[in-house]
């Protein structure tokens, strides 16, 4: 039994003395050490961040399935500073903070103190409280390509990424501030504009034809979800973000149409208010068109309610130029008569009585009967000459008339939703003849 | 014979084994940078302030790992940072040396502090989240950008909640006495929120959130006292209607003083006012 045991220690110390002998030594992949070869990894991305001396143009989109993005100047110096600007809002001032390269997930931009980039993660933000623009301090250096760096979200890592390419501007302080200016000033002309009709659109050329979408753009985001409704009925949509530069705008996701990508819009003012990509021969165009791209939600003037009171506490819901034009008038009438227009009325829409519309001001209460037919999700106004005021008056007011009912191809009608947090609706009535005049009702 | 000649085999596997091991494997340089990292003028300072002395790391710098990832949030301004740290100093490790000694912070205290600029809101109340205080080592401090520093109300509420986090890292050193929780239990409540500070006083909580339960209630009653005047406190407790929430809430502060004497051989009072008057310093 003894001879048994002393047999199995003996196989046993032979094989321990044959496998010692084996041969481990791994296959060398890599030359360097793993801290080696992360410390090149982030000396290469702060050499790239160094090496333009006026900075880089960044276009951060932080989420592009919610939000638009962006436009960054960023100059990053050898101290750990970067001074930065940005078209987030209107304080562009340059500000310096600090930044690092570390090494996390893979090597990262770390925006380290507050700056013009926190803006996106703000959390105290009017309207997205909790969350901002779900932005992001820390950013996964991905690619290098053309000098063309991209970056992506540490934490939305499919839908943000912030895009950097040389400034070559030669005075950056001054460059820059005046490029964000200039974007900022698009993104609130794009909705702003005294130019811009109540038909913003997406079109795409598509073989022979022309696919149109109603652009469904959304200014606190900056994000579209352009529709278009086929004769079926039937409903198809796209989604992107939006970003405004200094001549143009930048999509994501990038528009697909049958293999071609629209990402890259530059602002055409020779033809209205268009955006226009060419991409291989094929045009894409985000602008404002005269007629509605699909069906609108037409407002049931004369059925649902009694009056229609000019909405003076939502006057965004009225177009920049009808909005122009009432401010303009109204201090014209102030300056010249005196006279204060404290409202504007159409009432008995819906009683089967002579409808008519009121100027109510300081000077007395002037009104026009008229008849209305709504056809179509169109009302057109007809004055039928009977009135309280002096044609002395009336050639006062006619301006004002001509606005609100004057139109001779009549108003789209259109639901804005609720007046205010009242159940009282809101309405808009668009100018077929010039779309760019809308002037927005609550009714009761 | 046979004996000998195992031996010896034995002995040369051994050798074999020995000598197949290869020693170009051998521990090598150190592959860990530690190499100093670019230290601004603020960084400096917090160094020699708050590092050296009492080995308390003040974070500032981003680091997304600091901080819950899902919350959205975002460092400091730079310029925020050292008035904070210099109240931290002030109203919490200055009062606390004087009354327990020049070693008390440093052998009872958080190791880091992470200064973070915007709120933390929560998304599921409709609350915000002041500070947090981790496993007795890590105090974070949220919305310091948003402090303003001519307004004591807007100071004392960082120094609230590091006088907070800090009476728990030391309740994890010391427990407080199980009585404390009996005193008057029935009104701990996880929807805190829904009540206002009267409402808890007249309900024996010296705030809403004190209301929340056992630990929280303790801690409140010293973060109060420690961002009060003395005379303050006791027109606080004085003001509530309800005369046996007086009474409940003086037991309670009775058993804090008795907790810090017993505990820390602190009294509590003489912190008070020093604490107090650090922060009027901060403000003027």
């Amino acid at each position: 039994m003894k001879k048994i045991y002393r047999n199995y220690w003996f196989i046993c110390l032979a094989l321990m003395t044959l496998l010692s002998c084996n041969n481990d030594d791994g296959e060398v992949l890599f030359a360097d050490t793993p801290a080696e070869r992360i410390a090149q990894q982030n000396g290469e991305l702060l050499n790239l961040l160094l090496a333009e001396a006026q900075g880089y143009k960044g276009v951060y989109f932080p989420k592009n399935n919610e939000f638009g993005g962006f436009t960054f100047y960023m100059k990053f110096n050898a101290d750990g500073t970067v001074q930065t600007t940005s078209d987030f809002d209107s304080e562009t001032a340059i500000e310096t903070s600090s930044y690092e390269v570390r090494f996390g997930t893979s090597s990262e931009l770390v925006f380290t103190t507050r700056g013009h980039v926190q803006k996106l993660s703000n959390p105290s933000l009017t309207g997205a409280i909790g969350t901002g623009f779900k932005g992001t301090s820390v950013f996964q250096y991905f690619s290098n390509e053309n000098g063309v760096i991209t970056f992506r979200d540490v934490r939305n890592t499919n839908t943000g990424h912030f895009v950097f390419t040389a400034t070559n501007f030669t005075d950056f302080e001054t460059e820059s501030v005046a490029s964000v200016t200039a974007s900022l000033a698009n993104r609130e002309n794009f909705v702003n504009s005294s130019a811009v009709t109540a038909f913003p659109f997406l079109s795409v050329e598509n073989g022979g034809g022309l696919d149109e979408y109603a652009l469904n753009y959304d200014n606190v985001n900056i994000f579209a979800n352009p529709t278009t409704q086929a004769d079926d009925g039937s409903v198809t949509d796209v989604e992107f973000g939006i970003a405004f530069t200094e001549d143009g705008l930048i999509i994501s996701p990038p528009l697909e149409v049958n293999g071609t990508s629209f990402e890259s819009f530059t602002f055409d003012a020779t033809s209205g208010f268009e955006y226009i990509s060419t991409v291989g021969g094929v045009t894409a165009k985000i602008g404002y068109g005269n007629t509605p791209v699909t069906p609108l939600d037409a407002y049931a003037f004369g059925v649902r309610a009694y009056a229609g009171v000019f909405n003076q506490d939502e006057r965004y819901k009225s177009s920049t130029a009808f909005n122009n034009f009432y401010d303009g008038y109204a201090a014209f009438l102030l300056n010249t008569y005196g006279v204060v227009v404290g409202n504007v009325v159409l009432w008995e829409l819906n009683t089967g009585n002579v409808p008519y519309i009121e100027f109510i001001t300081n000077a007395g209460r002037f009104w026009y009967d008229l008849n209305f037919e709504v056809t179509d999700g169109i009302v057109v106004f007809t004055l039928t000459g009977a009135t309280n005021a002096s044609a002395g008056v009336t050639a006062i007011f006619q301006p004002l008339i001509d606005a609100f009912v004057g139109a001779p191809s009549g108003y789209y009608l259109l639901n804005t939703g609720n007046y205010l947090n009242f159940s009282n609706r809101s309405y808009s009535l668009i100018n077929v003849d010039d779309p760019t005049m809308t002037i927005n009702y609550w009714d009761f | 014979m046979k004996r000998y000649i195992y031996l010896a085999i034995a002995v040369f596997s051994i050798t074999l084994v020995v000598s197949c091991s290869d020693s170009a494997d051998s521990v090598g340089e150190s592959q860990i940078d530690t190499s100093t990292p670019q230290l601004s003028e603020l960084d400096v300072w917090l160094r020699s302030t708050f590092v050296a002395p009492y080995n308390i790391e003040v974070q500032y710098e981003w680091d997304i790992n600091q901080t819950d990832i899902d919350r959205y949030l975002h460092p400091p301004y730079e310029a925020s940072v050292r008035p904070v740290a210099e109240a931290l100093l002030k109203t919490w490790i200055e009062p606390y040396s004087t009354v327990g000694g020049d070693d008390f912070i440093k052998s009872i205290a958080p190791r880091q502090f992470t200064f973070v600029g915007s709120f933390n809101f929560n998304p599921t109340s409709p609350t915000i989240t002041l500070g947090l205080a981790e496993a007795g080592t890590k105090i974070t401090l949220f919305n310091i950008d948003f402090l303003d520093f001519t307004d004591i109300n807007s100071i004392k509420q960082p120094l609230k909640t590091v006088q907070h986090e800090y009476a728990h890292i030391l309740n994890q050193n010391i427990p407080i006495d199980p009585a404390y929780g009996q005193i008057n239990p029935v009104d701990y409540t996880a929807q805190w929120f829904n009540r206002t500070d009267a409402e808890a006083r007249e309900l024996g909580y010296i705030t809403a959130y004190g209301s929340s339960q056992e630990s929280e209630d303790f801690v409140e009653v010293v973060s109060e006292m420690l961002t009060n005047s003395k005379a303050d406190f006791d027109a606080l407790i004085d003001g509530i209607t309800n005369t046996q929430s007086q009474s409940i809430l003086r037991l309670k502060e009775s058993m804090v003083v008795d907790y810090y004497k017993t505990n820390f051989d602190i009294d509590i009072y003489e912190l008070q006012a020093l604490t107090e008057a650090a922060t009027l310093e901060l403000v003027n």
